[in-house]
């Protein structure tokens, strides 16, 4: 018994791949996942804000000054109708409307339905630095601005349906590697003369399976859609096609790079769950700590949200959406080139 | 080998050559190997049409290898891959013109026989009521029709091997490559495989194979080629290789239950008997092989063992060609 778990042992330490991905990736992403959602737990959300200081008082300036100088990132913008604006678009979490007031400006704090947690953290602040005493009444108040709804449940219906839709690509792209090894690949692209077609087929199937696994979310979720325009369902539908498309290409690329499926399974796992969580899955991300914020619009998930947001909950078809769009198919075509090159780089030496 | 065919229709290579048909497969100086280990050294080959080769040799040979050539499947360093006159890597028309069996049966384990084949022809460019034509034809060569319904997953090993070779061949390829079609089945299977590769290549298709069979090979194959360290150490017709090898020469063995006592030993070498197996098996190739058995023949009865004497085969072929090769 001794001599087989040393033989065990010896084959672990052997296993280099094995033995990074079995130690040391796990720290990696615990370092991760407590860096990108630690902060917001403590209360400490780098929010983006977009004041308006329509006061023009020493008091106000100072209030606003110390606003820009406390947040992540601050606008001062010249009318309430922008600050307004930048909360209903998503470009901002929060609006702060100074206006004049006796003996204090009066402050409202614009809320995003969604951005309620934000709101009230800006509104705490904002409570503590105008009334220290904690019997005096709040000269903060919250007004929701925006389309009225559960953007909750349309923020997860998109969050959740990108990561599943890159899960489901995961396991589907496995079946490649189960085919290079058996000869089925091979057997494959000689009747089909080249091997884009056999790719092809497989990366569009798991694309079909991937929109079909979102349409089955979107559908559960309609009826906390707000009433949607014929073009924002085309956008979203589109949208939805890409994301899938996008995961079908990672998927491929990833899991085609690895040798066989016990180097694959670990990685495309890591891999998953990295980009779900810094693109905003998991936790929004305007939770996150600014760097893992900036880091997120490197993930297809990050962007593939705020298209479904601006598409399905404010109805707008905006420079956010297209350059979601051109993100996710860029990664859809980037992927697949990728696959194709490993592919033939395992069959042909 | 006489031209003309067989019980089982094989034709003579000579034959085809004299009507005039190009070589389904030549490879011509082909140099190959994996990220900088040479495995392929110079390999010349030319499989002609209705030609069954069978491609012979010891592990690390480079039989798999040159079958990965052949089919595209690998990159070559130097030399020329042709299928039916065309460069193998650079014209995917040649890609086409072959049908691939590897050694695991490469199948849709969720669809039936029938599927599978009818997609793999639809992949081939096979349209309309050519599919159903091709897929029955390639489902009764292979004898595999009464499980063509029958999902992949759920086939016994046999069957399965049928629905590879006919996977292989439902494209009507012009190059059969065959990656030892015989693993795990029975004699019946075997036979009927046998059967069906000659029927396949009966219309015209070259088969390269690779098989560590030698029965089936010895029933299948036109021509065998002997690999040795990257080459061919040896080609032609299987019994015409037998014959110019060993000639009348027979082989003697000698099986013994228990390594061979120091008298017995004594004897068997003094008969020229090589030991195998710690003294359990013993052999000697010898014209006289008839004699010298039944000189020994009460000696090793009284041990409790066997004398045989036979005609060398494939794999005494293949393990003298290599010996005299290194």
């Amino acid at each position: 018994m001794i001599a087989l778990f040393l033989a065990h042992a010896r084959g672990f330490v052997r296993d280099l791949p094995g033995l990074v991905m079995t130690l040391a990736l796990p720290a990696l992403v615990y370092l991760m996942f407590s860096a990108i959602f630690g902060a917001g737990s403590r209360g400490e959300l780098d929010l983006t804000l977009a004041i308006h200081d329509g006061a023009q008082t020493p008091a106000s300036r100072a209030l606003a000054d110390g606003l820009v100088e406390g947040a992540a990132r601050a606008e001062l913008l010249a009318g309430a109708a922008d600050a307004e604006r930048a909360v209903e678009s998503g470009r901002a979490d929060v609006g702060v409307l100074i206006a004049p007031g006796s003996p204090l400006p009066s402050i409202q704090v614009l809320s995003a339905s969604g951005r309620t947690v934000a709101a009230q953290a800006v509104r705490a602040e904002l409570d503590a630095a105008l009334s220290p005493a904690e019997a005096t009444p709040s000269a903060v108040t919250v007004r929701a601005v925006g389309p009225e709804g559960d953007m909750q449940a349309v923020y997860y219906a998109g969050a959740v349906s990108v990561m599943f839709v890159f899960f489901a690509a995961m396991h589907g792209a496995m079946g490649a590697l189960d085919d290079r090894r058996s000869g089925l690949t091979a057997r494959l692209s000689l009747a089909a003369g080249s091997l884009p077609p056999v790719l092809g087929a497989r990366f569009a199937w798991m694309t079909t399976v991937g929109a079909a696994q979102s349409l089955v979310v979107f559908a559960i979720a309609w009826r906390a859609l707000p009433p949607l325009e014929p073009l924002s369902i085309a956008a979203g539908l589109l949208t939805l096609i890409l994301v899938a498309a996008a995961g079908s290409g990672l998927a491929l690329a990833v899991v085609l790079w690895c040798r066989a499926r016990d180097q694959a399974q670990p990685l495309s796992t890591v891999v998953v769950l990295l980009l779900a969580a810094l693109g905003g899955s998991m936790v929004p991300r305007f939770l996150m700590p600014e760097l893992f914020r900036d880091l997120g619009w490197l993930t297809p998930h990050a962007w593939a949200i705020e298209a479904y947001q601006a598409v399905l909950w404010r109805g707008e078809i905006d420079g956010v959406v297209q350059g979601a769009w051109l993100v996710l198919a860029g990664t859809a075509a980037a992927g697949f080139m990728i696959a194709l090159a490993a592919e033939r780089r395992r069959r042909l030496g | 080998m006489k031209a003309g065919a067989d019980i089982l229709g094989r034709r003579d290579a000579a034959v085809e050559s004299e009507r005039g048909g190009r070589p389904a497969l030549v490879l011509t100086g082909v140099r190959a190997g994996y990220g900088g280990l040479p495995v392929l050294d110079g390999l010349d080959l030319t499989i002609g049409q209705g030609e069954v080769y069978a491609l012979l040799g010891p592990n690390g040979s480079g039989k798999s290898t040159a079958a990965r050539v052949a089919c595209g499947l690998l990159n070559v360093n130097a030399g020329l891959v042709e299928v039916g006159e065309r460069e193998v890597v650079l014209d995917h028309r040649a890609r086409r013109c072959i049908g691939l069996a590897p050694q695991e049966t490469a199948l849709f384990p969720a669809l039936t026989v029938r599927e599978t084949l009818t997609t793999v022809a639809r992949l081939a460019g096979l349209r309309g009521r050519a599919v159903g034509e091709a897929v029955e034809r390639a489902l009764e060569i292979t004898a595999a029709a009464p499980r063509a319904d029958h999902r992949v997953a759920s086939l016994s090993g046999g069957w399965r091997r049928r629905a590879n070779l006919a996977a292989a061949l439902v494209g009507d390829p012009d190059l059969i490559v065959l990656d030892e079609p015989t693993e795990g089945v029975d004699a019946e299977t075997r036979g009927q495989l046998a059967r069906a590769v000659r029927s396949a290549v009966a219309g015209g298709a070259g088969c390269l194979m690779i098989s560590h069979d030698a029965a089936f090979v010895e029933a299948t194959a036109d021509r065998v080629g002997v690999m040795a360290r990257g080459r061919l150490a040896a080609e032609g017709a299987p019994q015409a290789l037998l014959d110019q090898t060993f000639g009348e020469a027979r082989l003697l063995t000698v099986r013994l239950a228990q390594p061979a006592e120091a008298a017995l030993a004594r004897a068997l070498e003094a008969c020229g008997l090589e030991p195998r197996d710690g003294g359990r098996h013993w052999r000697r190739l010898a014209a006289d092989a008839a004699n010298q058995a039944a000189g020994l023949s009460a000696l090793v009865d009284e041990a409790g063992g066997e004398v045989a004497v036979r005609r060398p085969g494939l794999d005494d072929l293949v393990a003298r060609i290599v010996e005299e090769s290194a």
